[in-house]
């Protein structure tokens, strides 16, 4: 069996700040299985997931993602890398206000050309797994060529979702994607994005600060603010 | 969907911004076209004025002064020649022909020549081409007038209409030579140069309408009809300059000093080209500070546009966000902002261009008939040409001023952006 995801002995430090803002132990995430990570504001989730995603580089320890290496690499192919393997939700504004909703879908097949050829494999074609990824979202007809501007929030989620899901990367990571959400949006919207994850066999690591989440997760990792709160 | 459609459609969605950006830059490359093309223009309106001549003699005066008043109708003559000097230099066995000009006086602003047929006969502009007459016929009768193209066309005039000429210069005065009506007996056709804003009349007619003055004002109680006046001997005293053809070019310098140390009266020679080049000299000063100021106007502009870029960076940070998010490099966002300037630049260009042309378009509306100088429409030219490529290549180049910045927040950003 594969891994997601793999650290022994992580941590990052920001330029400028005295103590590691991520500070972790061992953990193996199997591929196909989900990971909530949950801690208070400025515990530093983000800031895993952007060691994750390959944008920054541990200070110290291990890290692999998908089997790969990518504190050796340079950042040119670590951003390759994100393009073709990874999924990003942002908590919000994730969509490209000039984009339509249906081109803010196919953007990560227009940027990278394995999850292209998957669209082609998977459903037959670009617009074919566009449409295949808005129905599955829940988004109605009538708004996949809207501008964005139309769509309320729990609507541009759940694009920004179809968006990381499109070209079936392996590991979906979602950086507080229900905190803009209303209550019921934030059921539908998690039964959602688990279940098509699930779909695709990706990996769903998720990050929240609202514990009551983490009944939707495989794993659950809890970060504590207590480094930075010593400061 | 590659970089550059991305980049403008980002800009797309920030139009209100980049339309008065775009306007920026395009007029001030316009304003730079526009000084150039006039400046060439005028350089060739003047080199096309006159040829063939290779002597102007006038009475003492700047050279330039001579030139201007004589040839292009800018300013006035302070002193004549007498027909006695005229006399000797027609005689004279190095010349070959001369052309008398007779200046003064206007008719509704356009300057009425006094001459005589030598006129259509050595008169040359352009590239040794004569002025040819359109309608009617030279000049014979004393009270005949031959108009320049833009005169008949701008009043109106046909053959056989009668014309009333103005004492003095200026297009309102009040001083008729309404006792003397001239007739219009030929119309020049076109010729691009100040002949086609002159109304050409015999030099007996000029004497004529003038035999009842003296120093500028008409003599009281002393009226001389226009019948009368042809029985008079209208021979006029003087004439305000000369253009002389010599028998051979070569003599043309000699004859200058011999005229310019005449004993019998002060007079001044010149070689047209040797003044215009003099001319050129002069106002490539004034030229010069014109197309300086223009370049800074485009400098400013090109500053402007960088200083749009860089403010409007911080409202597109998540947008770089999501881009990073989704694979781009931050080499990628450096060049995404160095589109956007290249594209400022090379819109900039076009709409620049289209703007020149329709400044020159309605300029030459105004500027041709009053002015002579032909404006021309056209594609920009060595150096302008390179000077143009050069700020294309600058404005994309600029671009690295936003996209470092850009690529430095990208680098520390990452995909968190807390605003
Ligand atoms: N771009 C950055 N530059 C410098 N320090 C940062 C940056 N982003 C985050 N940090 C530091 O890391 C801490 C944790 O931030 P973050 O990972 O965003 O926490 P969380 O997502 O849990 O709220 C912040 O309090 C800040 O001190
Ligand atoms: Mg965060």
């Amino acid at each position: 069996m594969s891994t997601a995801v793999c650290w022994q002995a992580l941590s990052y430090r920001w330029p400028g700040i005295s103590r590691p803002t991520v500070e972790l132990t061992d953990l193996a995430l199997p591929q196909g299985e989900s990971l909530f990570i949950q801690g208070p504001s400025g515990s530093g989730k983000s800031t895993l997931l952007n060691l994750l995603a390959g944008v920054l580089v541990p200070s110290e320890g291990q890290l692999q993602v998908l089997e790969q290496p990518l504190s050796d690499w340079s950042g040119r192919r670590r951003d390759r890398f994100r393009a073709d393997h990874l999924g990003y939700i942002f908590q919000q504004f994730n969509l490209l206000p000039y984009l339509s909703v249906a081109a803010n879908v196919e953007l990560p097949a227009r940027l990278s050309k394995r999850r292209l050829q998957r669209t082609q494999d998977e459903h037959g074609g670009l617009n074919a797994a566009v449409e295949h990824w808005l129905r599955c979202l829940q988004l109605p007809e009538t708004l996949w060529h809207a501008p964005v501007s139309r769509l309320s929030v729990g609507q541009q989620q759940r694009v920004a979702a179809a968006r990381a899901l499109i070209g079936s990367p392996e590991l979906i990571i979602a950086d507080e994607p229900t905190s803009a959400l209303d209550e019921d949006n934030v059921d539908n919207f998690m039964q959602v994005l688990t279940e098509q994850c699930r779909s695709i066999q990706a990996s769903l690591i998720f990050v929240s600060h609202d514990r009551r989440l983490a009944h939707w997760f495989d794993h659950q990792l809890t970060l504590n603010a207590t480094a930075e709160e010593a400061e | 969907m590659n970089w550059i459609n991305l980049a403008l459609r980002s800009l797309w969605n920030r139009r209100s911004t980049a339309v008065l950006t775009l306007l920026m830059v395009a007029l001030s490359l316009a304003l730079l076209l526009t000084v150039d093309r006039v400046r060439q223009d005028t350089r060739a309106s003047f080199s096309n004025t006159l040829s063939g001549t290779d002597l102007i003699v006038g009475g003492r005066t700047g050279g330039l002064n001579l030139l201007l008043y004589s040839v292009f109708r800018i300013g006035n003559a302070t002193n004549n020649i007498s027909w006695q000097t005229y006399d000797d230099i027609r005689n004279n066995d190095a010349v070959a022909w001369t052309i008398p000009f007779s200046l003064g006086d206007s008719h509704h602003g356009y300057r009425v020549l006094g001459t005589n047929n030598d006129y259509f006969e050595h008169y040359q502009y352009g590239r040794r081409q004569n002025v040819s007459i359109n309608e009617g016929r030279r000049l014979e009768g004393v009270y005949d007038v031959v108009l320049g193209s833009a005169v008949a066309k701008a009043l109106d005039y046909q053959l056989g209409d009668e014309v009333v000429i103005a004492h003095g210069l200026g297009s309102t005065s009040f001083e008729m030579h309404d006792d003397k009506p001239f007739t219009v007996v030929g119309i020049l056709a076109p010729t691009g140069t100040p002949v086609d804003r002159t109304l050409h009349i015999p030099l007996e007619g000029m004497t004529a309408i003038h035999v009842d003055w003296t120093a500028g004002v008409r003599l009281p109680g002393f009226d001389v009809s226009a019948e009368e006046a042809l029985d008079m001997d209208l021979t006029p005293d003087t004439v305000t300059a000369v253009l002389v053809g010599m028998e051979s070019r070569i003599q043309a310098l000699g004859f200058q000093r011999r005229i310019n140390q005449y004993r019998a009266e002060p007079l001044t020679a010149i070689i047209p080209g040797a003044t215009l080049a003099e001319l050129w000299q002069m106002i490539g000063i004034a030229e010069n500070a014109l197309i300086a100021i223009s370049g800074l106007v485009v400098v400013t502009g090109l500053l402007g546009m960088v200083t749009v870029i860089l403010a409007g960076l911080n409202e597109r940070r998540r947008e770089m966000a999501i881009l990073r998010a989704l694979g781009a490099r931050p080499s990628h966002i450096l060049g995404l902002l160095m589109i956007e300037s290249g594209f400022y630049g090379i819109a900039g260009l076009v709409l620049g261009l289209l703007l020149h042309w329709a400044l020159i378009a309605i300029a030459a509306l105004w500027v041709q008939p009053a002015y002579g100088i032909q404006l021309t429409l056209s594609l920009p030219v060595w150096p302008m040409s390179g000077v143009l490529l050069a700020v294309v290549a600058l404005s994309i180049l600029i671009g690295l001023a936003p996209g470092w910045k850009a690529y430095r927040r990208s680098l520390s950003d990452g995909l968190t952006v807390t605003t």
